[in-house]
């Protein structure tokens, strides 16, 4: 196997809290050494709470954010900034799409820039990717994004990513905003475009029926850090980390008889020092006043728990 | 938006075919029709010198409208462009050029122009320039505000995606956002400067080779109660002017929303 196609080393990234006038301010410390690696082609999801990082993450990955400490790498260089080849498609579908353009000039202008192609030529090729996406480009390459529903707006999301013509792909919960009949074609589209175009894909998302459908690895995210990360298969059935444990537990299951225990509410207490998962932890214990280490399971399964 | 733009074109074109409109010379007075009240060969009477009214009010239109679109394009370049470098930048940037702004907001309008005037002389250039420095600041504003919370959008993220650099993301994406309420803020700029500049010329510090609607009302003062006519057709001109350029913001913020279309 060649080596990873995008490949993240101990990313940092803080944001300062608005702190009182005078004394220190505090900083929160959304990323705090997360190192990440996708195979040309993969799919890989990013599971997590709410505030865990995941969003900071793939900021930074696409290279909208700069991280204070740690280097991404593309097919080996190092990469700061933004770069035709890794690409993202947004969640919020409405907020993405600048409300003044046509969705249709909204796909050209990666053509126009990322590409540099005339006029004609960008008009033409972003009209087939609206054809590819499934939205007929003769109904809908003219319309402002408030005339589409949001499904119609996420595969026109796509669509742009797709027109810089990327190798990676960082999807930030591309369907955590759509509704439920249009998740699963939206969802198919990225599988089909993965299969047809190579393309590497992150998947941001807290949705574990997202992770089973379209991604083979997963790497869950605890308060920026990675606390276990492996197949998706094996870590959505068999978890080994409490976390992991509790966020599939926390899926809701139609099936009454099948109910299953929720996990502790998360404390806004002071975050202790050592795991950073102890305050809530069904198994903690002194030991887990020390940090632990992300380690191999097995060699494609790595954890960061003195207990698993 | 229609009878706004109505009226705009009217005022445009009288203000360019006045030549041609205005019965004779504006500034000729005639010695045997002073102060003459209203009649068919002087459809809205003569001044104390003499001078068809009409004449006046229709070369007047030409001062009050030089003066109030240019003064709105000249404070709308400089506030355009230090609010877009303030909010795009922000940081330092931004409190330096806000810093400016509120020492220009902080100056009291008329009084600051009463007094330039009456230094550097009376001019057209002169009162143009003077109401622009004093408005740009209110653009700025404006258009600051709203780039600054453009400027973490989601679209503009994309833009940086798709490889536009950050003064064509700024022009063609950011801009574009802010043009209603840059336009509708535009258009009372006109409306405040066509204002200014009548109040100069009702001091008496308009120019004085020029027939202006607010030199017509100073003349008028001592004529209140005596000829009517001098004081009421160009203070009508002056407000139906203002409300016409008030009415256009209210059309342009209007027609500029993309979810009214």
């Amino acid at each position: 196997m060649t080596g990873p196609i995008l490949e993240a080393r101990d990313l940092v990234r803080g944001f300062r809290l608005p702190g009182p006038l005078f004394g220190p301010r505090r900083i929160l410390r959304a990323v705090g050494g997360v190192s990440l690696a996708l195979a040309a082609g993969e799919s890989l999801a990013l599971v997590g709470e709410s505030g865990s990082g995941k969003t900071t993450l793939g900021r930074m990955l696409v290279g909208l954010s700069r991280p204070d400490a740690g280097t991404i790498r593309f097919r080996g260089e190092v990469l700061s900034g933004p770069q035709r080849p890794v690409q993202m498609v947004f969640q919020d579908t409405a907020a993405a799409l600048n409300p003044r353009r046509t969705v249709g000039a909204s796909v050209m202008l990666p053509f126009l820039w990322n590409r540099r192609l005339p006029r004609a030529e960008a008009e033409a090729a972003a009209r087939a990717l609206f054809a590819r996406v499934g939205l007929p480009p003769e109904t809908f390459f003219a319309r402002l994004p408030h005339a589409l529903s949001g499904g119609q707006r996420q595969r026109v999301g796509i669509a742009r990513a797709l027109a810089s013509d990327p190798a990676v792909l960082v999807a930030d919960e591309p369907v955590s905003a759509l509704d439920v009949s249009v998740r699963a074609q939206i969802l198919r589209l990225f599988a089909d475009l993965r299969a047809e175009r190579g393309l590497a894909t992150l998947f941001i998302t807290h949705d574990l029926g997202v992770v089973r459908a379209v991604t083979q690895r997963v790497a869950v995210l605890y308060r920026g850090q990675v606390v276990e990360q492996g197949p998706t298969a094996q870590v959505m059935d068999h978890p080994r980390h409490p976390y992991t444990q509790a966020l599939r537990a926390a899926t809701p299951v139609p099936d009454p008889a099948r109910a299953r225990p929720t996990p502790p509410p998360p404390p806004d207490a002071a975050i202790l020092p050592g795991c950073p998962f102890r305050a809530r932890c069904p198994a903690a214990a002194p030991a887990c006043a020390t940090p632990p280490v992300l380690r191999n399971l097995a060699p494609d399964h790595l954890i960061s728990c003195h207990f698993a | 938006m229609r009878l706004p733009l109505l009226a705009l074109g009217l005022l445009l074109f009288c203000a360019l075919a006045a030549p041609l409109l205005a019965p004779g010379d504006p500034l000729a007075g005639s010695a045997d029709a002073l102060l003459a009240p209203l009649s068919p060969g002087h459809p809205l009477g003569t001044d104390d010198l003499g001078r068809d009214l009409l004449a006046l009010l229709i070369h007047g239109s030409r001062v009050s409208l030089a003066v109030g679109l240019a003064s709105s394009v000249c404070s709308l370049a400089i506030g355009v462009l230090a609010g877009a470098v303030a909010g795009w930048l922000g940081g330092w940037a931004d409190a330096a050029v806000m810093r400016v702004a509120e020492f220009f907001q902080t100056l009291p309008r008329f009084v600051l122009a009463l007094i330039v005037i009456a230094l550097a002389g009376p001019g057209i250039g002169k009162v143009i320039a003077v109401i622009a420095v004093l408005a740009w600041p209110q653009t700025a504003r404006v258009v600051r505000a709203e780039i600054a919370a453009l400027r973490g959008a989601a679209f503009v993220d994309a833009a940086r995606l798709g490889g536009m650099p950050g003064p064509a993301i700024v022009l063609r994406e950011v801009l574009p956002q802010v043009a209603g309420p840059v336009l509708v803020l535009a258009a009372l700029d006109v409306a405040t400067a066509i204002l200014l500049e009548a109040g100069l010329g009702f001091f008496g510090l308009g120019d004085p080779n020029l027939a202006s609607w607010g030199a017509m009302l100073n003349e008028a003062q001592q004529y209140l109660r005596s000829a009517w006519w001098m004081s009421v057709f160009p203070g009508l001109a002056i407000g139906a002017t203002v409300l016409v350029f008030n009415a256009l913001g209210d059309a342009a913020a209007a027609s500029l929303d993309p979810r009214g279309r």
